[in-house]
């Protein structure tokens, strides 16, 4: 495998692992997965992994985000996503798709801010 | 070598932004970020796991014993504690857990505390609840009640039960519409139990028509005013002295106030429509075992209330040593408020009795002063601090004179600007605790425990209905009655005389009531209580249509069961309709009729006055009254004030005796028209305006009358709306746009009471719980559930779907 596909794929499972753990303390803030999220990228930069950060992040969050809610829509057996979609007039998929949207653009954002936080001289910098 | 880049600075900035954006209620767009948020948002709120799984503990709940809670398949709880105390906690608890936010907002907008909630558009509506003294009497109420051990006891203890339902919650377990409208609940009190009570008094007595009615007496004079305005009619249904009889007496004749002419009125000023609804009504009728199958009792009473989602009722039995009852309660506030016990049943139907008057004022313009009794008296004000989301807040300056608040001023229109400088005397201002009675109810075993329950209570004024077991009936219309002379209270009032202020009320005992009358029942739909004869003088906004045709299906039976009472709790037919159809169709008969109007004609002769959801003629013949309505009153048009028109049944009244009369003549037309002319108009109007609905919606009373289950926050999507339905606001079965029978309930008496009930809602608050709405279908078709009302802890625990315990 591509040296570039295995960090990529690394970087992915971390991301999963670090956001699911980040949610089960539920005292966090809803956003308070971002700093671990950050804080891989680093390591990324540091460790010298060949990985697009952004569309990485973006693609895990969004993975975890319509995810947890097509898990939870279909465990809970509720009727809430059918309001929510009514009140925002769109459909109940365009809701999980903005949700998703929503964690993959911060989760995204979170790992390429981390990347960008430091130098490695051995590698230049991939935006 | 590594060092900071300084190019994450943008990346970190788009991250905080939109961290930020995504969390706050942005432009009228709820907080997408959180609520959109899987592990916390708004999906969180479809885990009704506490009411799904079979054994749920609470521990550390700081109760005196363990309680029980079963959980029947409705999720009606079974609340089964050993003590009263512990019994308050958990009914506190358990309906915090399913309507928390409902009567946490319902508090917020009796307090006139809209704007602490939405960061626009409530700050006018805030300041009028203020104005009106909801808080400032609730806070009065609240002393008068901490000083009743009785009460302030079931009210702490249920307040306490709130709290440490609402210690346990954290963003993930709010209810939806925290999360929606970016807010958290507050710790609960007892002022906002008492806030929900006075919410309650104020939508039941909050309508009054002093305004139109002084305009109406001025315009119309003393004779056409009491000719077109009556209290007292041949229509009247009184549950006291038998069936009315025609007024004779000079002493129903309304006299003119001295000091109301035009200069009085002179504001300039139009009132708008009242905001309160005078059409929220309700039926309880009480039919003795000597007129049942059965043998025992039969009480029956459907509340017409605002049909809103979460429903105003919530389903429990609540059972501690001495005390075993089972009905509906209010969200917010202790004991169950119409429901019954082995040995009672009880009903309430709204008093309708004119309790709100204004008072004219003569203020100086630095509204420093104010004359009372030929002196200039210092004139008081509060500063009310009204808080504002995102701004700061804002103070209100309201003034108050002896009599009551001044609702709108110079500074404050409001709804009420033709009421600028009046005072308002509201019986609702007075410090009084209603809860007293509800406590005491709900462990009376006899008459007399009904009896001494309800004396406390004093607003809204209500008819209370009773049964009990040993076949004992009654009704007693109860409620802070002032004692006024003839006519006062119905206009509005000279505010610089003592002599118009109320000192004495009606005593309790003297209150209209009625046990075991000689027809083996009693009746309450917010008709007038009692005849002319009747020694004190009142006033309000009966109406009559219902309860006539209640007593006439009670009239014509003997042996009533329960089968029978549900057929009448759903009667749809309009007793009026019945009454004025074969007089006005007798006027059509030698008038030149096209086929069309023919077959109009017959279809409407073949019509049995009842408004069923396939009904076609309801329609017509509401087309049709209409028009004659407003082809009748038409001289009124140009009074430059709102109107009222005369009750329906004053109008019939002159077309069958006085077909002649002057107000049948039309204005700007040179003949005189008679009742009979402006009948056949009317018709050829109303058939032409029929055949135009017909080929559009169509004219299915259905098509017509749709049902709207409003969330309380109006916004659609949480809410059911336009469900075609049977009924009308003058059946029995009063169903309406937006409020109608908000509770049907039957109950036989007997060994074991037997009962049916169902609310349009279901138990849940929460829009994602399957429980939201799931009696709304059912209720809609009529049907009724069976209410499980367990004799022993033991019977609970085999009919319950899932147990609570707490400790």
């Amino acid at each position: 495998m591509k040296k570039k596909n295995l960090d990529s794929l690394k970087a992915m499972l971390l991301v999963f692992v670090l956001v699911i753990l980040t949610r089960m303390i539920g005292t966090l803030p809803w956003w308070s997965f971002v700093v671990p999220v950050a804080m891989l990228g680093v390591v990324i930069t540091l460790k010298n992994w060949d990985v697009a950060c952004f569309a990485i992040g973006f693609i895990a969050g969004f993975i975890i985000w319509l995810g947890a809610d097509i898990y939870f829509d279909r465990t809970l057996d509720g009727n809430i996503f059918n309001r929510v979609a009514a009140l925002m007039s769109i459909s109940k998929i365009g809701v999980f798709l903005i949700s998703g949207s929503i964690g993959g653009v911060l989760t995204g954002l979170a790992l390429y801010t981390g990347k960008s936080i430091v130098f490695n001289k051995t590698s230049p910098l991939i935006y | 070598m590594k060092k900071i880049n300084a190019h994450f600075l943008f990346p970190l900035c788009a991250l905080v932004i939109l961290i930020f954006a995504l969390s706050q209620q942005m432009f009228n767009v709820f907080p997408l970020g959180k609520l959109l948020d899987p592990f916390i948002g708004a999906l969180q709120n479809e885990a009704d796991q506490e009411l799904n799984s079979t054994l749920s503990t609470f521990d550390k709940m700081g109760l005196a014993d363990s309680v029980q809670v079963f959980f029947d398949k409705r999720k009606v709880p079974h609340i089964y504690a050993k003590n009263l105390d512990d019994l308050y906690f958990t009914q506190g608890y358990v309906t915090a857990y399913l309507r928390l936010w409902q009567m946490d907002f319902l508090s917020y907008a009796s307090a006139g505390r809209l704007s602490e909630i939405f960061s626009k558009g409530f700050l006018a509506y805030d300041r009028e609840q203020r104005r009106l003294g909801i808080l400032s009497a609730a806070k009065r109420s609240l002393e008068l009640i901490e000083k009743d051990p009785e009460t302030n006891r079931v009210l702490t203890a249920y307040t306490k039960g709130i709290n440490a339902y609402i210690s346990r919650l954290d963003y993930k377990t709010f209810p939806f519409e925290y999360k929606l409208l970016d807010y958290g609940p507050e710790p609960w009190s007892n002022l906002k139990t008492v806030l929900i009570m006075k919410y309650m008094a104020s939508t039941l007595s909050g309508y009054e028509e002093d305004f139109s009615m002084s305009n109406m007496m001025l315009a119309l004079g003393e004779r056409n005013f009491n000719k077109y305005f009556p209290d007292y009619t041949s229509h009247i249904t009184p549950f006291t002295n038998g069936p009315g009889k025609e007024p004779d007496s000079p002493l129903s004749i309304i006299r003119k106030p001295d000091y109301l002419d035009y200069s009085f009125l002179s504001s300039g000023l139009p009132v708008s429509d009242s905001f309160y609804n005078p059409r929220l009504g309700s039926n309880s009728w009480v039919i003795s075992g000597k007129k049942t199958k059965s043998g025992f009792p039969i009480l029956c009473n459907d509340p017409h209330l605002n049909l809103s989602l979460p429903a105003i009722w919530m389903e429990m039995q609540l059972s501690a040593p001495g005390m075993d009852v089972y009905g509906v309660s209010i969200p917010g506030t202790p004991a169950i408020i119409i429901g019954f016990n082995e040995n009672i049943a009880w009903g309430i139907t709204n008093g309708a009795d004119d309790v709100k008057d204004w008072y004219k004022l003569k203020i100086t313009d630095d509204y420093k002063k104010y004359k009372f009794d030929g002196k200039w008296l210092d004139l008081n004000f509060a500063v009310e601090e009204i808080k504002r989301k995102d701004q700061q807040p804002f103070y209100d300056t309201i003034y108050h004179a002896v009599q009551g608040p001044v609702v709108s001023d110079r500074r404050f229109a409001g709804k009420l600007p033709g009421l600028k400088n009046y005072a308002l005397r509201w019986q609702l201002h007075n410090a009084s605790n209603e809860f007293l009675t509800f406590i005491r109810l709900n462990q009376a075993a006899d008459y007399g425990g009904y009896r001494k329950a309800i004396r406390s209570f004093s607003c809204p004024s209500l008819n209370f209905t009773f049964a009990c077991k040993e076949d004992t009936i009654a009704v007693t219309h109860q409620g802070s009655l002032a004692v006024k002379e003839l006519g006062e209270g119905k206009f509005l009032l000279d505010g610089t005389k003592s002599s118009f202020l109320y000192k004495e009320y009606i005593p309790a005992d003297s209150l209209p009531q009625v046990i075991n009358p000689a027809c083996n029942y009693v009746l309450s739909a917010n008709n007038r209580p009692t005849n002319a004869s009747y020694k004190y003088y009142y006033n309000g906004y009966y109406s009559e249509v219902r309860a006539e045709r209640i007593r006439q299906m009670l009239d014509s039976g003997n042996s009533f069961d329960l089968e029978k009472m549900e057929n009448m709790q759903l009667d749809n037919t309009n007793a009026f309709a019945v009454e004025a159809l074969p007089v006005l169709v007798k006027y059509m008969e030698n008038k030149d009729k096209s086929p069309e109007l023919e077959i109009a004609l017959d279809s409407l002769r073949n019509w049995k006055g009842t408004y069923n959801a396939g009904d076609e003629s309801a329609r017509l013949f509401e087309l049709w009254w209409k028009n004659i309505t407003l082809s009748t009153w038409d001289e009124f048009k140009e009074f430059p004030f709102k109107v009222r028109f005369p009750d329906q049944y004053v109008l019939l009244d002159l077309i069958r005796k006085d077909p002649d009369n002057e107000c049948f003549d039309r204005q700007g037309t040179s003949e005189k028209e008679t009742a009979g002319d402006i009948i056949y108009a009317a018709f050829i109007t109303a058939v032409r305006e029929y055949d135009k609905i017909k080929k559009g919606r169509g004219v299915k009373w259905g098509d017509h009358n749709k049902v709207n289950l409003m969330h309380l926050t109006k916004i659609n999507a949480l809410s059911d709306v336009d469900l075609p339905s049977a009924g009308f606001p003058e059946a029995i079965n009063a169903i309406s746009s937006d409020w109608g029978p908000s509770w049907r309930m039957i109950v036989e008496l007997g060994k074991r009471p037997r009962a049916f009930g169902i609310y349009a809602g279901g138990q849940s608050g929460n829009i994602g719980s399957p429980y939201y709405d799931n009696f709304v279908k059912e209720w809609n078709k009529g049907g009724y559930y069976p209410l499980e009302f367990y004799l022993s802890e033991k019977e609970a625990r085999e009919g319950a779907t899932n147990t609570w315990q707490l400790k």
